[in-house]
This record gives C-alpha cells, structure tokens and sequence, in this order.
C-alpha cells in the first residue's frame, strides 16, 4: 500500500511535468485532465481525484525489463548469485507444481488416472520389477 | 523435520488440487518434509506415472523431483529399501 497524501491541482500539474520526460514509455498508468501519466517512472503515480499513491518501481514490460535483470545478474558477487538462482529454482518449482496439479486435475476429469487403474499399473510394474523381500 | 516415503498409489493421487492428499505435494514442494527416495521408488513413480499420464507427465514429475532436490534439498537417498510381509492385513500388501 502506497502513501497516500492530499495535493492540490496545482501540485499535481507540477508532478505532470516533472514526469512529463518519462512519456515516451509505452503504458499509463492514469489521467487526470489531458494528462497521461506514464506506468515506467521513478514513482508510479496513480491520480485518484485529489490523490497520489506513491509506490516503489516496477517495470511491468518484459522487453525492458530482462535487460535490467540481466545486468544486475552479471553484476552480482557469487554469493549472492547464488540466492538468485535459489530463487530462481523456487520460482520454477512453483510453476510446476502448479502445471502438474493442473495436468493431474485434467487426468483424473478424463478417468485416466482413477485409484483402480493406477493400482493396476503399479501391479504391472511391481510384477515386472519385484521389491526384494524379507520373509 | 519428518522424513516420509510415499507410495506409488499415494503419489499419484496427490496430483489433483482437490485430492486428500494434495497437501502432501504441496508439502514436499514447499520443502516442508523431507521425501525418502530410492533408484526403485524414483523409476516407479516415472513408470506408473508415464502409463497413465503419457511420457511427457511423467518426465513432469521427474523435473519436480529434481528442483524439489536442488531448491530444498529435502530428498533423502536411500539404498533399495527392504519391506518385511507379515500376516494380517492382505489389503495393506495388496501390490506385494
């Protein structure tokens, strides 16, 4: 949640042009007259009547954003590429538990993968790769 | 943490969002529980899986286990576990 604090027209009018320089970025984010605020600025603005939300940056376009990420990767020390990829692997592992409860939820809808059939399969299995056993 | 070993039947029935036992996967992906895992167990559950979900589910879980592996390091190697039959219950050793 951005700080929300109480401006006036013309306030708001100096902030236009003060982030006027960052309008030849692609996305806007809000208007207030004929004013376009652009999304990519050093603070995101979103005019709601007489109020501004102040957030942290974040680029949203990918095209842009990738170069960014990327230069700061190649800048960091070994220890802390190794936390980025860290977080990368969670990131991934994420997704794909996400794809494969997605896929499960699709198998079982089309009855492949009911209890008894999986039952039969691992019977199959365990008849052609019996566990040692100890009797 | 605790350390489990998942049945083949168990594993595969927590792929699903609303199965009982979807908690346990999201458990292990979270790294939450350690997963006790052998040669046998892993070729199981690609070869059960790859039956009933095509080759290409079940190279799925493989990746997952892998990542479950680097991201969490949770997975415990074991040798080739040894299971003991004993009378009771044929229900409990129905795939032995």
């Amino acid at each position: 949640m951005g700080n929300r604090i109480a401006i006036t027209h013309e306030a708001k009018a100096k902030l236009a042009e003060a982030f006027q320089w960052h309008e030849s970025k692609q996305v806007v984010a809000g208007t207030a007259g004929d004013r376009h605020f652009p999304h990519h600025s050093k603070w995101s603005l979103q005019i709601n009547s007489l109020s501004v939300k102040s957030h942290v940056m974040v680029a949203t376009d990918p095209s842009s954003l990738l170069p960014e990420v990327i230069s700061k990767v190649t800048a960091l020390e070994p220890a802390h590429l190794g936390a980025v990829h860290q977080f990368l692997l969670r990131l991934e592992l994420g997704q794909l538990t996400e794809e494969i409860l997605d896929q499960g939820d699709l198998l079982r809808k089309s009855g492949r993968m009911g209890p008894n059939l999986i039952e039969e399969a691992i019977k199959q299995h365990r008849g052609k790769h019996p566990y040692p056993l100890e009797c | 943490m605790l350390t489990v070993v998942i049945d083949t039947n168990v594993m595969l029935s927590t792929f699903a969002r609303h199965s009982p036992t979807a908690p346990l996967f999201r458990a292990i992906a979270q790294g939450k529980l350690n997963l006790a895992l052998s040669t046998a167990i892993a070729m199981e559950y690609e070869e059960v899986a790859g039956s009933r979900g095509g080759s290409a589910f079940s190279a799925r879980i493989m990746h997952w286990l892998s990542l479950v592996a680097s991201a969490h390091q949770t997975i415990r190697l074991a040798r080739q576990p040894k299971f003991t039959r004993r009378r009771g219950s044929a229900e409990k050793y129905k795939f032995l």
